[in-house]
């Protein structure tokens, strides 16, 4: 009791005191009032403050750690006056005040750029191939469409979705739709018919780190991970009981027949298989390395230098529209297979006729029909399993050109090869 | 025993009611009064606003000391606060029959917005006021030290290292905030055609703290990046992209389509700067 009378009595003699002594006001925000000098050239505002999570996405990316934010985000080179300073030589900043948010192609369009890094050096931004051109460059750049459909998208800058796609870690869900299968009939070397049926959706769900300032060196990009359909294709297919599993897209050379010789490792050219993979080796041998072999003979060539003789790679280059394409070429067989390409295409010798390597019956495909079913057209035939082993008509195939095919397009690679 | 201390009672009764007749006022110093009377050689901030707001005279103490914190470090409250010629304060309002302004919008300070003195616009795109009623010869924003001593405050209203009319070094833009149609022809001259602010990564945060009640003006925004004030960011981010590709074909031409992209898989973090 005496104890409440007593604290109470305390209260009440400090409550005036309170009352007429503590007259201040706390300012709404504490260090309002502290600003922070610009007075000197460039920016003095700590971006990471508030941004320390894309500084740690950047440390652990594998390019652009030597950059600090102003070098992309204050980038120099768009014509674009970022605010700076506050005496003579200041300017308040036009289309931007603090930042901006660049195109990739900013610097890597163009001849590059030349940007002084974090520790003062001078470092060049090397052109994105092809993309870096007027209009994107050539229409054999195979993600073309791709970088020019990211135009009408807000979700970032310019073509910005296209470049993070590929070069960051940004997570992707892709969902594919295309045709699921074709058929035709071949006779006498000659398509009578054609048809293609269905629609398939393929979606390939790629988990990154989810950090989109974690860029990837292009040695790191993965085909296969947004292409995961042609990667089923090639590796796992569709179970062909005795026979080869279904396995499109990676076609086999005809062989010779000659003794001696195997369908599934040598050719008319006398070298190793250049698109076939033994099926030991699909699980490792199909990767960016592999996708190269057709897509951009030029990197492969540079990646494999052993292949060049091997292959006549210069020439097989030379074919192909590789030095004029980003990352990879849309392609047609014919592209490397037609008349009087470095390989064209070649009769097997044990069984006579015209072949299909007369009346540029290859270039007359890639006439008359779509390229996206080129690759299956010829797989009809050059698919291992729809060779069954031991089948004993030769001639109706390799001499006489007759067949009625059916087949699926990736991953299925389902086919039959009948008449 | 009873009767002597009934009798000293009195006594003392009787010598305070003579002796003690001063009463105690209720706040000490409250009949000292501050001087505002300006032409007669008062100082206008005759108020010391540090009197109930020594955590701000605190920071800018704490400013001089701090290279890196050193604008505005100069200046008085009154620089700031009490601005004349912008319309928000009494520059224009009416004066008593002694000259003295009487305060009208706002009597001894304005909560200003940053871009009060940093926009592009010279008055907000309004024509400048006639002379008498421009804040450099309004008397009260001598003390900014407009000509006066250092001591005072800085020599040029814009503060060194800036001379003479020096506003356009304290502009802030690239927010496209500018009022073109508006803008004054007698400061046209000085304006900045190219404030479109079509690339600030932070124009939303501009525009949305224009209009946010929390602070007067952009100053949201101001005060995150330009402030040592503590701010508490949230982010909800994508972090991946949905891409829905379609590849159109009849028998004898395809071509790949990107119908969609959208954002994935958000996120949210949490940014802590400064405080």
């Amino acid at each position: 009791m005496r104890r409440a009378i007593a604290l109470t009595l305390l209260l009440t003699g400090l409550a005036p005191i309170l009352f007429f002594t503590g007259s201040d006001v706390a300012t709404l925000l504490q260090s309002q009032h502290t600003f922070t000098s610009i007075s000197d050239p460039g920016n003095q505002i700590n971006c990471t403050g508030c941004h320390s999570q894309i500084e740690s996405e950047l440390v652990g990316s594998l390019i652009h750690t030597d950059l600090d934010c102003e070098d992309c985000h204050r980038f120099n080179g768009t014509g674009i006056t970022f605010a700076s300073g506050d005496g003579t030589g200041s300017t308040p900043g036009n289309r931007s005040h603090a930042a901006y948010t660049p195109r990739c192609l900013d610097c890597h369009g163009g001849n590059g750029a030349w940007i002084t890094n974090r520790t003062g050096r001078l470092v060049h931004a090397p052109p994105a191939p092809a993309f870096n051109e007027t209009d994107y460059g050539s229409d054999y750049s195979a993600h073309k469409p791709f970088v020019e459909d990211s135009l009408n998208f807000e979700l970032a800058r310019g073509e910005n979705e296209a470049c993070l796609a590929c070069h960051t870690d940004w997570s992707l869900d892709i969902e594919y739709t295309y045709f699921k299968s074709i058929e035709y009939t071949l006779s006498n070397w000659k398509l009578t018919s054609f048809s293609y049926t269905g629609e398939r959706e393929y979606t390939a769900l790629i988990e990154k780190s989810d950090a989109k300032h974690r860029f990837i060196a292009t040695e790191g990009i993965t085909c296969v991970k947004c292409h995961r359909n042609i990667y089923d294709a090639l590796v796992n297919g569709t179970m062909g009981g005795t026979n080869e599993d279904y396995l499109t897209h990676a076609p086999i050379e005809i062989s010779t027949g000659k003794v001696g010789h195997r369908w599934d490792t040598d050719n008319p050219w006398n070298h190793y298989r250049y698109h076939y993979v033994p099926s030991l080796n699909r699980a490792t041998w199909v990767n960016r390395s592999y996708c190269y072999e057709c897509h951009n003979v030029k990197r492969y060539a540079e990646e494999n230098p052993g292949d060049e003789m091997t292959y006549d790679l210069d020439s097989v280059r030379a074919d192909t529209n590789s030095e004029v394409v980003h990352a990879a070429e849309a392609l047609w067989c014919q592209t490397c297979h037609g008349d009087g390409k470095t390989k064209e295409v070649i009769d097997n010798p044990d069984h006579g006729g015209e072949g299909h390597s007369k009346r540029s019956f290859v270039d007359d495909i890639k006439t008359n029909y779509a390229r996206t079913f080129h690759g299956d057209i010829c797989m009809g035939c050059h698919e291992a399993a729809v060779h069954p082993p031991m089948s004993g008509r030769c001639s109706r195939c390799h001499q006489h050109g007759n067949a009625d095919v059916y087949i699926e397009s990736e991953p299925t690679g389902y086919a039959e090869n009948t008449r | 025993m009873v009767s002597k201390i009934l009798l000293a009672g009195i006594i003392i009764g009787v010598a305070g009611i003579f002796a003690l007749p001063a009463t105690v006022a209720m706040f000490s110093g409250q009949h000292m009064w501050y001087a505002t009377d300006v032409t007669s050689g008062g100082s206008e901030i005759g108020v010391p606003c540090e009197k109930c707001h020594p955590d701000i005279a605190r920071e800018y103490q704490d400013a001089f000391l701090h290279p890196l914190y050193a604008p505005h470090k100069t200046y008085p409250c009154s620089h700031c606060h009490r601005i004349s010629g912008f319309g928000e304060n009494n520059g224009t309002g009416t004066t008593d029959w002694d000259g003295r302004r009487l305060g009208n919008q706002t009597h001894a300070a304005v909560t200003l917005q940053c871009m009060d003195c940093h926009d592009l616009n010279y008055m907000f795109g309004r024509p400048p006021p006639p002379a008498p009623d421009h804040h450099m010869h309004n008397p009260e924003y001598a003390t900014c030290g407009w000509g006066g001593p250092p001591e005072r405050g800085p020599r040029n209203c814009h503060a060194p290292p800036r001379t003479g009319d020096n506003i356009a070094q304290i502009r802030a833009g690239g927010f496209g905030l500018t009022d073109f149609d508006n803008m004054s022809t007698y400061y046209y001259w000085k304006t900045w055609p190219d404030d479109t602010g079509e690339e600030a990564a932070h124009r939303e945060f501009v525009l949305d703290a224009l209009a946010d009640d929390t602070l007067k003006g952009a100053n949201e925004a101001c005060i995150a990046c330009h402030t040592e004030s503590r701010a508490e960011i949230e982010f909800t981010v994508p972090t991946g992209m949905k891409i829905t590709v379609h590849n159109t074909y009849t028998q004898t031409q395809s071509h790949w389509d990107i119908i969609n992209i959208e954002p994935i898989r958000y996120i949210t973090y949490r940014e802590v700067k400064g405080g």
